[in-house]
């Protein structure tokens, strides 16, 4: 959908018309749970997450500037309340700082090109504080100073969340790197049959294809 | 090399999770979700609307209760002896004026310019008054037959030269006395012969008679006295405790609000009013009922709630002398649940999950919680009260997000301010 029909949509949702706004949510769904798949742990967390943001959106929709994408607008409040909802949820998650981060000796090496369901798969497995951080640092841009100030953490736990978040995805995806080495024989659909052994449940999940 | 690692990871994440268009299925369910969140807020905003409103009735029936709480008694019986508008003290010093107020006396009266004090029954006007014999029991009797009389004329039109006419017993003995034909002045058998003149009543049978009229003048008052609701407003605050199921791991809460009550007849009393309710309580997870899929189930959730409380309970009264009263009651409460507040107790202080749930507004149960209650109430003068209410509130149906079978037991203790208090202190 253009952004010209989005405007007409949220002309309609500014004078509260249920339809419209029906239709600006089905438009944008797929959008929006993209960005709250990520921060979420699964998809009824997302799901959630994402109704949470709509509802902001449509009931503050008077604010929003026309001049601007809606998407970016939209999508930001999408990212702000994954925040607040991980910020609201998850005090207790993991919150060391550098010092205390374990040595990591090892650095894999990114060989396969994984698909959206199975690289969405493995940010949902990490820890929910390192999934923060990734989120924010590696996927959307920001710096260990803004995202100390977002989740209310020092940078420097920060920074030790995000090492440990990578460190642990370089392990999963290591995991299908031997998986496929093991194989030598199979071809380049092996690694992604693992992939699909190991969480086809969550995924499917995910998509919504088994409820 | 580190850094190279690093980045490739962003970059295949960033690239791989940035443009996820479609790869999420829409789903009718979420958008259930998020129109019931609409809905609510539309409820929400329509109930600021209507509180000016609300507030405005309010004030009127404050009004109308204080006007009803501030009215002379003696004026409830204005119509047993003033039809004409004019409010005339009704005592046996103005036995004169009991008859006068009776518009056809009282153009009687007018017309006996020049005779002494005006009164019927001192001043027998016309020559062709004839004297009244006396029904010395309680009534008036007229001397003109009553077959006389060619008609029954009310009173109501223009009366000039026109008075009570004598009449025989029979006629005026369907009355009861001469309070039920002062009570009902407009319905007195009247001739229509315009030389009609006020009849002459004996000073002993008038007194009789007011004495009687004094005598079911004060029944009727003291019958409207019992018989008038007593409004009642209470302060009350209430500690309790609240359970799932059972009072075994129950937690102490704490109640504050206004209630509202109005008698009926002796024994039933009506209350409703809004109380807020802090309720916090402890539940094991077996009985926590989630759509959330936790991956390691907690062991214990703690939940602390802030309801409101709306009550509408009957209580009648099994005990009331002096100034004690003792009731036993019961009634439906409509929980309102304002914020809940799920915290996640794991067997294992480092297992991963959501540690906390809060939500707000989102739950409501009509008519929900079944009250019952034993009431106490010490009377310290005519318009307070102390009350002591030991209660129990009893789910009909699942309260807030996780549906438990949510039970409070209490103790009440209020102050009640009677506001038509049927005794003046």
């Amino acid at each position: 959908m253009v952004e010209d029909d989005l405007h007409d949509l949220i002309s309609g949702c500014i004078q509260q018309d249920r339809k419209s706004q029906k239709l600006l949510y089905k438009a944008l769904y797929g959008f929006c749970m993209g960005i709250c798949l990520r921060y979420a742990g699964n998809r009824y967390e997302a799901a959630e997450i994402m109704n949470t943001g709509f509802f902001k959106a449509l009931t503050n929709i008077g604010k929003y500037d026309t001049d601007k994408p809606f998407k970016a607008w939209i999508g930001r409040i999408m990212m702000n309340t994954s925040v607040d909802y991980y910020r609201s949820n998850l005090k207790a998650a993991n919150t060391e700082d550098i010092e205390n981060a374990e040595h990591i000796g090892h650095e894999a090496t990114i060989h396969s090109k994984l698909n959206y369901d199975e690289l969405l798969k493995l940010v949902q497995q990490l820890p929910e504080a390192y999934r923060a951080v990734f989120n924010l640092f590696a996927i959307d841009g920001y710096t260990h100073d803004e995202i100390g100030e977002m989740l209310g953490i020092n940078p420097g736990t920060s920074k030790s969340n995000l090492h440990k978040a990578r460190h642990k995805l370089q392990q999963m995806i290591s995991q299908t790197e031997t998986t496929i080495y093991q194989a030598p024989g199979q071809n380049r659909q092996a690694p992604m049959m693992v992939v699909r052994q190991i969480a086809i449940t969550d995924i499917l999940s995910n998509r919504n294809i088994r409820r | 090399m580190k850094t190279n690692t690093d980045d490739e990871l962003n970059k295949m994440f960033r690239e791989g999770l940035t443009n996820p268009v479609n790869h999420a299925e829409y789903r009718e369910a979420d958008w259930d979700d998020l129109e019931a969140m609409l809905d609510g807020r539309k409820k929400r905003r329509g109930l600021i609307f209507w509180l000016p409103l609300l507030g405005s009735v309010a004030a009127m029936l404050l009004l109308v209760l204080g006007y009803w709480m501030f009215k002379p008694t003696t004026t409830t019986n204005n119509t047993l002896v003033n039809h004409s508008g004019k409010h005339q003290p009704l005592t046996n010093t103005n036995k004169s004026d009991v008859l006068a107020a009776v518009p056809g006396a009282e153009d009687g009266k007018k017309n006996t310019t020049g005779s002494k004090g005006g009164g019927i029954q001192q001043k027998p006007i016309s020559t062709k008054q004839k004297p009244l014999s006396v029904n010395g029991s309680s009534g008036l009797a007229f001397e003109k037959p009553y077959r006389e009389s060619k008609s029954f004329l009310p009173l109501s039109k223009p009366v000039n030269n026109r008075h009570i006419a004598g009449h025989p017993i029979d006629t005026v003995a369907k009355y009861a006395s001469i309070g039920d034909i002062l009570s009902n002045p407009y319905s007195l058998p009247l001739d229509d012969d315009n030389d009609l003149k006020p009849a002459a009543i004996d000073q002993n049978t008038l007194n009789n008679a007011l004495k009687t009229i004094n005598s079911k003048y004060k029944t009727v008052v003291k019958k409207q006295t019992i018989g008038r609701p007593q409004f009642a407003f209470t302060v009350v605050a209430a500690p309790d405790i609240t359970g799932v199921g059972s009072f075994s791991q129950s937690k102490i809460g704490g109640n504050f609000g206004l209630l509202f009550s109005a008698g009926i007849g002796k024994r039933f009393t009506v209350t409703t009013g809004a109380v807020y309710a802090k309720t916090p309580y402890s539940t094991s997870f077996a009985d926590y009922h989630s759509v959330y899929k936790f991956k390691t189930d907690p062991q214990t959730v703690n939940a602390d709630c802030r309801i409101l409380d709306i009550p509408i309970n009957v209580d009648y009264t099994v005990y009331n002398k002096s100034s004690n009263k003792i009731s036993v009651g019961s009634g439906l409460s409509s929980y309102l649940m304002l914020k809940e507040n799920y915290h996640y107790n794991y067997a294992n202080a480092y297992t991963q999950g959501p540690t906390d749930y809060n939500i707000s507004n989102q739950n409501k149960h009509f008519l929900g919680v079944l009250n019952l209650d034993v009431s106490y109430q010490r009377k310290l003068n005519s318009k307070f009260g102390i009350d002591v209410q030991p209660y129990m509130k009893v789910p009909l149906t699942g309260i807030g997000y996780s549906k438990l079978k949510l039970q409070t037991a209490g103790v009440a203790v209020g102050l009640s301010w009677n506001i038509n208090s049927p005794h003046k202190p």
